[in-house]
């Protein structure tokens, strides 16, 4: 029991001392995840309105695809791109494996699903809705897209939100393309796995106690954003 | 202000509906549209709105046109927001709109729940809403799928009336879907009876719904 005291008493120092190396990994942490969850944003949530409202052949495929690309394992993901950035993939020639780079890729490719799906999902059930009425009231199409986003603004945010949630603290596919370099590559999560391995509990404490501390900001964002309210209706 | 359908067709992938329908709804008296369950009354409705394709056909509107359904989306915001969206799209928010709205708050019998969140509202007074919503910015079509379904017969005597109002003073196009064939015979208006007929559905009309209401 001792042990996990004095890892905590030691997790504080580190945390108020302003431990270099400490400070160096959240802010890449960050960095990545917050770039990985911007592009998946981006791209995501103009393409889960558009397919959830739009009426396609194959949209229940595409609807259990999505779904089913929303629940890959990161450390499988972590692998395709792995593979596609090595030395002798297609994609060798840029060099970008064991570089922070690839690892905003191989986060992208994990969140960009869930920030479609969950858009997807939402739009398939009410887009239609707030697009028919805002038709039949005389909205034009720049009014009617602008009532839909309004609308549905609870929902991208529960979006951006499960998108960050889910970047910042998977390992998997951060490790594989990442390699846990030392000053270059090493993540809160791969961090943590680690010093865990290592026996180093302070260490991996401190770094879980700034993990929890993200999700809490988080929450409170979201909370105060939202005005404590449910975050779909 | 009316609305013409020329040869119009709809059919769903295991169900076929009308077939080559033309008719004119005309302004000044209230067009009923009557009929069974599931023989595409609200489809007919929808496509007059626009909302639906038909998949021959076509419908030419001579005015702006809105369309109530029979379980309206509220929008987020309270009822006064709600009944305020159409004039806002239209940049109408001065004293004369609001008092207009609150107007018609009070004539819908909406003005305990005017600052109440329209989402938690009852079936009822949401259809109440979705009424207010279509007739504040003065349509000259309306489009009404069973607009007194859900709501208590103290006040669909006052929403009756303000639909008369609505067509005689104003002299609007109105189309009610509705399987109240006192309210059709009330709001003395022209019959629209979808129904099967050998195999097929046929569109029927019928100036004087008074026999009708004598056979049923």
């Amino acid at each position: 029991m001792d042990y996990i005291l004095e890892g905590f008493r030691e997790a504080f120092w580190l945390l108020f001392s302003g431990d270099k190396e400490i400070f160096g990994i959240i802010v890449l942490s960050l960095f990545v995840s917050i770039t990985a969850t911007t592009l998946a944003v981006l791209i995501g949530v103009p393409l889960g309105f558009y397919t959830g409202i739009k009426q396609f052949p194959l949209k229940k495929l595409y609807g259990s695809v999505l779904y089913t690309a929303m629940g890959i394992p990161p450390v499988v993901i972590g692998l395709v791109v792995a593979i596609l950035l090595s030395r002798r993939g297609p994609l060798g020639q840029y060099e970008l494996l064991f570089t922070p780079q690839a690892m905003i890729i191989a986060q992208f490719c994990l969140v960009l699903p869930i920030v479609t799906g969950i858009l997807f999902g939402t739009a398939k059930d009410k887009g239609r809705e707030v697009l028919e009425l805002a038709f039949t009231l005389g909205a034009n199409r720049r009014e009617s897209l602008k009532l839909l986003i309004k609308e549905l603004n609870t929902t991208v945010l529960l979006a951006i939100m499960t998108a960050f949630g889910r970047a910042i603290s998977e390992v998997g596919a951060v490790m594989l393309v990442g390699g846990n370099i030392r000053g270059s590559t090493r993540m809160m999560t791969t961090y943590i796995a680690l010093n865990n391995s290592m026996g180093a509990y302070e260490r991996s404490i401190a770094m879980a106690i700034v993990l929890l501390l993200i999700s809490l900001i988080i929450n409170a964002i979201t909370q105060h954003m939202t005005g404590g309210k449910a975050y779909v209706d | 202000m009316s609305i013409e359908c020329k040869g119009v067709s709809k059919a769903y992938k295991h169900k076929q509906l009308f077939h080559n329908f033309s008719g004119t709804f005309s302004p000044g008296v209230c067009n009923c549209i009557v009929g069974e369950n599931g023989v595409g009354k609200t489809t007919l409705l929808k496509i007059m709105s626009g909302i639906l394709k038909p998949d021959t056909g076509t419908v030419t509107l001579s005015g702006m046109c809105t369309y109530a359904g029979s379980s309206p989306y509220m929008l987020r915001g309270t009822v006064m927001d709600n009944i305020m969206y159409p004039l806002t799209l239209k940049r109408q928010q001065g004293r004369r709109e609001r008092h207009a709205v609150l107007e018609m708050i009070e004539q819908l019998g909406l003005e305990a729940l005017k600052h109440q969140e329209a989402k938690t509202l009852s079936a009822g007074e949401k259809q109440k809403v979705a009424l207010g919503r279509a007739l504040v910015w003065d349509p000259e079509i309306l489009l009404l799928d069973e607009p007194t379904a859900n709501i208590d017969p103290s006040m669909i005597e006052n929403i009756e009336g303000y639909l008369k109002d609505y067509l005689k003073i104003k002299n609007r196009t109105l189309v009610v879907v509705s399987h109240d064939y006192e309210q059709v015979h009330r709001l003395s208006g022209v019959l629209w009876e979808i129904k099967h007929h050998n195999f097929d559905v046929i569109i029927e009309k019928r100036e004087n719904n008074r026999g009708l209401l004598e056979c049923r």
